[in-house]
Formats: structure tokens, C-alpha cells, sequence
């Protein structure tokens, strides 16, 4: 087991079991929520794979969610809520696009919960009666989510920048795809991505390291582990170009959502990639912030107002910038913004500007480990690409002004970019 | 208490809770009146006016925020400061104080041009306020929320929303802004919240002396008018689900011990997934993925609902009559009580993890002054029988029935 010290006495404890299993732990003195967060590498980009001695196995999208929803039943009628409820717990799944989680929050009685974690993994009741119950309940999700308009902004963008990457798809899929899975292939998808060498566990609170890692142990010795089938993931070659410059849609909203999105190549790997990902929260930090005075003064003109952001999305397997917001003027914001890229393009980051956002990135990343839940799940996402945020320190310290400056050359390709519009729809 | 008081000023009390353990410091300071359609609109283009000006990009590691809330029949102005504990930053010390300091600055003794707030500004604010306040309907969960209490509320002033009357927003005068800005910093109820670290030297930085602060309000929160009969309302819009709030009258508030009983129930009915609309609503009848649970603290409604295909709409109304009948007539397992027990005190213990969420749990209680300690409300939950959650769900009154619903129609190019 090795650690690493962190802020405020806490630390961070990693250990790798026989199984496979990835374990960390932060040690949160004072803390008063426990958390356990069970992460799978079954996301919504696995959608096609290969099963070394089956063949290649295509599953339609939101399959890995609807079997994180259907892990939650268990035998005449009773369900893992229930479970954890009587443990004074709450659990919560969800799905992103490389992993599935299950996040069990409680208060004092951690090492039970875990075990229950554990336990109820390995506990699949996988019948067509309740396939057909889940999907379901998924249905009525999905279409929540798509009456959101960040959501369904973001979906549409990524439809548009992408073209075979699986990453343009959503991650609970769509009602017509998710009517297309059935039970056979919940337990193929389950016994192919369920196990100990494809999660990690990440369990945070004022918590013994030394113990979570011995009641890891044990409640994973309860459990008799198939051999680990061999899984290639398929991810189809994605052409440099964007697939549509424009998708425009309609909701019910106040006023025109707009984002722009700017593709990159996926280049960078490990230490590399979380690198990369901050010099990026400068550049989003920049395009954001008041510090170039064009940009302030379409903040004085109100053509960005409260609702306009900048957030990097990094991965092993895409990588996108988004901007955006809310306006009353869609010509008028998509005009100024690209001028104002434009212009950061050309833009060479101050001295003192440049020591403001990293204390900035740094005060963001602080906050972050504040909000535990965010934190763990951002935390499994990465490392299953071999991303460790306890290198965040000696990232940040890496970067200086001339890698931020080239990112704003380089990374600001309107070649490379696709508009997202939601319009109101007043009917 | 996490917090330690003192009255600072006439009608200002100062919170501190100075404890090692947050990361960051946050201060909060909020400004309340009792909500009316006169002077609203005005008050709720204040504190982004005010922080407006704020040079953010000064301050490393910080941020500043402005807001209005609301709660019963009071309107609050927020600002709000946070940033990471000093030590995490280079003049960590010096910064903290320079933060609060133009903080309080920005607040108590704004920038004037020629005896008001800057015009130009004001104009800006203007447009801003308008489009926060059409912005609501973005989020469909309030959004909702919203619609129903104006419903409830038809005879109260707490149908109004914090951010003010968009009939009025033409007529802001900026001199009768200003105007009404110096009386709401003169004669109004200021609390002050700061936690985190060592934020006893802060507290230095709030010096109330030169607002002349004198005969400050008494706030008082109004009486609830019931309504006769029940009414079903609802928005019909463009979109996918709906969203069904059952909204109940309970004829308490947080200042009431029996209130817990009532917190209680909302657990047992509809709060957690273990509760009855989960396990018969979503579970067994698979009506719904989301359930909606509120309580309103200080005027003490209560909403219980979900987002719903609308053409179930009637099988939802009678799974949710039908679990609450079950709830009056006491069927409630003990292990749907000790349940609920469990996930309440949890939440209440878990709550002084995060600076925020105290300061406004706190904040409520000093709105409504009843301040108590985690463990005499963990008391008041543990005392809860199945006999007193019973007689909370037979004293509650229906009161609205609101339906958010449409027929989706999008089409996409």
C-alpha cells in the first residue's frame, strides 16, 4: 500500500489487490460523511467489444447504464435501496462515458457498507421480468434528461463534433436503443465487465486506510471470481473533422442555449494527459475571465453574462473544448465569440495573470476534493486512463507561461469547431 | 452550536464558526425584509449591482457571489465570499482580509456617481435581472416548485418570486434603487456567517458604525390563509415529462418541535428511496424515475410529487392518494420509521461537512428563532413514533394539486 499526503492532514492510500482490484482510500480527518464508491469500466463508449473466444460483441447504447439500474434488484421484490436504507445508507448509480459507479454515502458504519457494496455486485438477479420493469424506469429518465437543456445541448454538440467516436452518443442511450437489450445480453455484459480487475473502489471519510483495506479483502473472499474473460475494446477510427458545423434544436427555455465546441486529437496518455488538461483550465480560465479587456467588455456589453463558461473535457479517447451559455442574440454572441478567439489566439498570457489563474486552477482544485462525491467519481474516471490526481501538484508546477501560450495557438481551431443551438420553443 | 453570535450593530449579528477543519473560508452576509410587490423588483437588482464592479480577477483563489433567496414571506439579499484557506495561497493572510474588506466595502459604501449607482450599470442590471428572472423555467424541478407555490400562496405575499415583478422592471428608477438601497442597509436585519479557519480575525473587517444603523424592523412572518377546497392547476408548456407537485398545508413551521414529526413524514411518504411513493410509485408501478419532496421551513407547506408522463397522470394521483391514506391509517413499518430516523440524522450530522449548507441550515433557524443544537434535533427525530407521523398525515390539507405538463413536439434540423 503506498500514500501520498495531501492538504489538511488528509492522505491518500492506494493498494492493489490479488483480484485485480484498485483500491484508494482518503483518510479525511474530522470528516463526518463516509463514502464508498465502486467504479466498473463499463461506460457508454463500450458499446462495441471483443470477447476473446466469443467474437465481437455490439451493444446498443445505454447498455451499461440499464445494467447499473438493474443490479439494484434483487429476488422477489426486494431491491439494494432497501439494503442500504436499513444500514442508514443511500446508494446512487450512474453512468458516464468510461465508467459505471455506485456511490454509497453513510455516516459511522462505513466498513458494513462496503461489504454490502461488494456483496451486492456480485449478486446479479438478472431475469426478463425485471429487464423489462428497469427499462421502464430508465425510459422516464431518459426522457427527463431530454427536456434539460445543458444536457440535451451537450448531447447535441458531441453528435455533431463526432462521427463514429462513441462518445456522441448519450450515455443512458436512447428510448428506441435501450428497447433493443434484452436479459441474455445484461448477463453477457455483466459477466464480460464485472470484475474485481475491471473496478476500483474509492472510499473516503475519517476512516482507517489499513482497515478498509482488510474489510476490502474480506468481503471480496466471499466471492468465487470467474476467470476474467479477455475484452478488446473496439473503438472505430475517428476522422479529424468535425461531423456537422451546426446542430440547432428546439425546447421549452427562456432564451437561445448556445455552446461552441472545438475538437482536438486525443494525443496524450498518463501524466501527460492530466498535464495537458490543466493548461487547459488556463486557457478556459482565460477565455472566461475578465483579464483581456476585449472579453471584459462584452461582459460590460452583456453579450456573456453569468451563464457563459469554458470547460475542457480530456480523455484517452476524444478531447473537446466547450463554450458557451445562455443569450437573446445568437448571431450576435457567435460573432463576438469567434472574434474573441481570434484574438486569444494571438494572445501571449501575462506574467502576473498567468501566477492568478494557476492559484486559481489550484483554489478550484481544493474545492473539488471539498465535494467528495464529484471527487471520487472524477478521480475513478481518470485512473482507469492511467490519470492520478495526487500528481496534481507536481502537474501544475510543470506548466509555465509558454505551454499556456501555445495552447491558446494551437488549441483554438475554429476549423475544428461545431455550434450547438437550442432555440425556445414557445408552443 | 457551530456558531458562536454577537450583535455587532443594532439589528446585525455576527456567526462565526471557527473550526480547522474546512479548506476554505466562507462568509456569507444576508439582508432580509418582508417580500412585497413594491419593492421587490428593486431589491433584487441590488447585490448584482453592487458586486458588479467587483475587480474578481484581483483576487486569486476567490470568489464573490451575489443572490436573492427566499423563505416564507421574506426576500434575502446574499453575498458571498469564499476562497481557500490562506496557507494555500501566496499573501494568503493579507488576501483574506483584502477579500472581505472590498467585500464589505462593495456592500456598506458602494461606488456612487453623482449621488446613486453608476446608470450604465443599472441599465446592464437591468437586462440581466430579466433574463435571470425568465431563466427560471430552465430548471423544470423549480421551476415547478415555483408555479405551485404561487398557487398556494394566491392571498400571500409569498407567491412572489425573489427575483421580482417583470411588469416592474421597466419603471426602476436608479436614484429610487439607490434609495431603497440605503434603507435596507439602515434600518434592516443583517446576519453575517463566516467559517472556516482562524475567521476570528476577520471578523475585525465588518465594521458596522458608519451605516447609522438605528429603529431596524421587526420582520414577521405572516399568517398562512388557507384556502377552502383543494384546486388543481397547472402550466401546460412544450415538454417531454411533466412534472406533478401535490402541495400540502401542515399548519407548522421550523420554530415548532412537532415540525420533526413532520420532516419525519415527508421521509416516510416521499424523500427517500425507501420511502412509500419510491417503492409503490416508481418500484412496483414503474410510473416515474424521479420523485420530488419538499418542505417549506418557514411557512411549513409541504410539495410531494414526480416527474411523469402526463398521460399517466391519474394512475400517479391515485398511487400518491392511496399511500398517503395508507400513512393516516398508521400502516408504517418500523423498519420504514427506523429508516427514515437514519437517513434524517445522517443528513443532519453529514451537513456540518459543508460550510454552505450550515450557514443555511442556520440561517433558517435564526429567521425563525428557534436555534438548536445537531443533537437536540437528532432528539426531537428519535422521539418520533408511528402514532405521531400518523397524526401529521391526517393534519395535513390539500391544498394545490399542480400539474407542469405538455406534448412534446421538438423537432431538430
Amino acid at each position: 500500500m503506498s500514500y501520498s499526503s495531501l492538504i489538511n492532514g488528509e492522505r491518500l492510500f492506494c493498494h492493489r489487490f490479488a483480484n485485480g482490484l484498485r483500491a484508494y482510500i482518503l483518510e479525511k480527518p474530522g470528516y463526518k460523511r463516509q463514502l464508498a464508491t465502486l467504479a466498473v469500466r463499463f461506460g457508454s463508449l463500450d458499446i462495441k467489444h471483443e470477447l476473446i473466444g466469443v467474437g465481437q460483441i455490439d451493444v446498443p447504447a445505454g447498455s451499461a447504464h440499464l445494467l447499473s439500474h438493474l443490479l439494484l434488484e434483487e429476488e422477489e421484490g426486494e431491491n439494494v435501496f432497501q439494503r442500504f436504507a436499513n444500514l442508514g445508507a443511500s446508494i446512487d448509480t450512474d453512468t458516464f462515458k468510461n465508467i459505471t459507479i455506485f456511490q454509497v454515502s453513510t455516516c459511522g458504519n462505513l466498513l458494513e457498507v462496503i461489504t454490502e457494496l461488494i456483496d451486492f455486485v456480485h449478486r446479479p438477479y438478472l431475469i426478463p421480468e425485471l429487464t423489462e420493469k428497469t427499462r421502464k424506469i430508465v425510459e422516464h429518465e431518459i426522457r427527463t434528461y431530454q427536456g434539460d437543456c445543458r444536457w440535451l445541448g451537450n448531447n447535441n454538440l458531441l453528435s455533431g463534433l463526432y462521427q463514429e467516436n462513441p462518445v456522441r452518443v448519450s450515455e443512458y442511450g436512447t428510448v428506441g436503443s435501450i428497447r433493443q437489450i434484452d436479459t441474455e445480453l445484461m448477463l453477457l455484459c455483466y459477466h464480460s465487465f464485472y470484475h474485481p480487475a475491471n473496478m476500483a473502489l474509492f472510499v473516503a471519510g475519517d476512516v482507517s486506510a489499513q482497515r478498509v483495506v482488510g474489510q476490502i479483502s474480506k468481503a471480496f473472499a466471499k466471492h468465487d471470481h470467474f476467470q476474467a474473460p479477455q475484452v478488446i475494446r473496439l473503438y472505430q477510427h475517428e476522422p479529424v473533422e468535425v461531423f456537422q458545423s451546426k446542430v440547432e434544436d428546439e425546447l421549452f427555455i427562456s432564451r437561445p442555449y448556445y455552446l461552441l465546441g472545438i475538437k482536438q486529437l486525443p494525443y496524450y496518455q498518463g501524466f501527460d494527459l492530466l498535464r495537458h488538461q490543466l493548461i487547459m483550465e488556463f486557457v478556459c480560465n482565460i477565455i472566461v475571465s475578465k483579464s483581456q479587456s476585449y472579453i471584459k467588455e462584452l461582459y460590460r456589453r452583456n453579450v456573456f453574462d453569468e451563464t457563459f463558461f469554458a470547460e475542457f473535457t480530456a480523455s484517452i479517447y476524444y478531447a473537446y473544448l466547450t463554450i458557451g451559455g445562455f443569450t437573446t442574440n445568437v448571431a450576435r454572441f457567435d460573432e463576438n465569440l469567434r472574434k474573441a478567439i481570434l484574438k486569444l489566439k494571438q494572445e501571449r498570457i501575462r506574467l502576473d495573470h498567468f501566477e492568478i489563474f494557476k492559484h486559481n486552477i489550484c483554489a478550484q482544485h481544493i474545492r473539488l476534493l471539498e465535494s467528495i462525491e464529484t471527487y471520487a467519481i472524477k478521480f475513478l474516471a481518470f485512473q482507469f486512463q492511467g490519470v492520478y490526481f495526487q500528481d496534481f501538484a507536481r502537474a501544475l508546477a510543470s506548466i509555465d507561461q509558454s505551454d499556456v501560450n501555445n495552447a491558446l495557438e494551437t488549441s483554438l481551431d475554429l476549423n475544428q469547431a461545431t455550434v450547438s443551438v437550442l432555440l425556445p420553443d414557445t408552443r | 452550536m457551530p456558531f458562536t453570535k454577537q450583535e455587532i450593530g443594532d439589528g446585525v449579528r455576527l456567526h462565526l464558526c471557527d473550526n480547522s477543519r474546512y479548506k476554505t473560508i466562507t462568509v456569507k452576509i444576508f439582508i432580509q425584509q418582508e417580500i412585497s410587490e413594491e419593492h421587490v423588483t428593486q431589491t433584487a437588482i441590488i447585490p448584482f449591482l453592487l458586486l458588479r464592479q467587483l475587480q474578481y480577477e484581483e483576487f486569486a483563489g476567490v470568489s464573490f457571489k451575489g443572490d436573492i433567496i427566499k423563505t416564507g414571506d421574506l426576500q434575502i439579499i446574499e453575498f458571498s465570499m469564499e476562497m481557500v484557506l490562506p496557507e494555500f495561497l501566496p499573501y494568503g493572510q493579507k488576501m483574506a482580509k483584502t477579500a472581505c474588506k472590498t467585500l464589505w466595502k462593495q456592500i456598506s459604501d458602494p461606488e456612487l456617481v453623482r449621488k446613486a449607482f453608476n446608470k450604465k450599470d443599472f441599465e446592464l442590471e437591468r437586462l440581466a435581472l430579466k433574463n435571470r428572472l425568465n431563466d427560471r423555467v430552465n430548471n423544470r424541478s423549480t421551476f415547478a416548485r415555483y408555479r405551485a407555490t404561487r398557487h398556494i400562496g394566491y392571498l400571500e405575499e409569498m407567491k412572489i418570486h425573489q427575483y421580482g415583478l417583470e411588469e416592474y422592471f421597466e419603471q426602476l428608477e436608479v436614484e429610487e434603487v439607490y434609495e431603497y438601497y440605503k434603507e435596507l442597509i439602515r434600518y434592516h436585519p443583517i446576519d453575517i456567517f463566516i467559517v472556516g479557519k482562524g475567521v476570528e480575525r476577520l471578523a475585525k473587517v465588518f465594521d458596522v458604525s458608519g451605516l447609522n444603523r438605528k429603529a431596524i424592523k421587526r420582520l414577521t412572518v405572516a399568517e398562512e390563509i388557507p384556502r377552502g377546497t383543494p384546486i388543481d392547476c397547472y402550466d401546460r408548456h412544450n415538454v417531454e415529462q411533466g412534472i406533478c407537485l401535490m402541495c400540502y398545508r401542515t399548519g407548522l413551521s421550523y420554530a415548532d418541535d412537532e415540525f420533526f414529526e413532520l420532516v419525519v413524514l415527508s421521509g416516510v411518504y416521499s424523500r427517500f428511496s425507501h420511502s412509500k411513493l419510491f417503492v409503490h410509485l416508481r418500484e412496483r408501478a414503474t410510473l416515474c424515475e424521479r420523485l420530488h419532496s419538499f418542505i417549506e421551513p418557514t411557512k411549513g407547506y409541504l410539495m410531494a410529487g414526480a416527474t411523469i408522463n402526463v398521460r399517466v397522470y391519474g394512475s400517479v394521483l391515485r398511487v400518491m392518494d392511496r399511500q398517503l391514506e395508507a400513512i393516516e391509517l398508521g400502516k408504517i413499518t418500523p423498519a420504514e420509521l427506523e429508516n427514515t430516523k437514519k437517513a434524517l440524522i445522517r443528513e443532519l450530522i453529514c451537513v456540518e461537512d459543508n460550510p454552505v449548507m450550515l450557514i443555511y441550515q442556520y440561517l433558517i433557524a435564526v429567521i425563525n428563532q428557534k436555534v438548536r443544537s445537531v443533537e437536540e434535533k437528532i432528539d426531537l427525530i428519535n422521539q418520533v413514533t408511528i402514532t405521531n407521523v400518523q397524526k401529521r398525515a391526517l393534519n395535513l390539507t390539500l391544498d394545490t394539486i399542480y400539474l407542469f405538463h405538455g406534448v412534446p413536439r421538438r423537432r431538430k434540423k
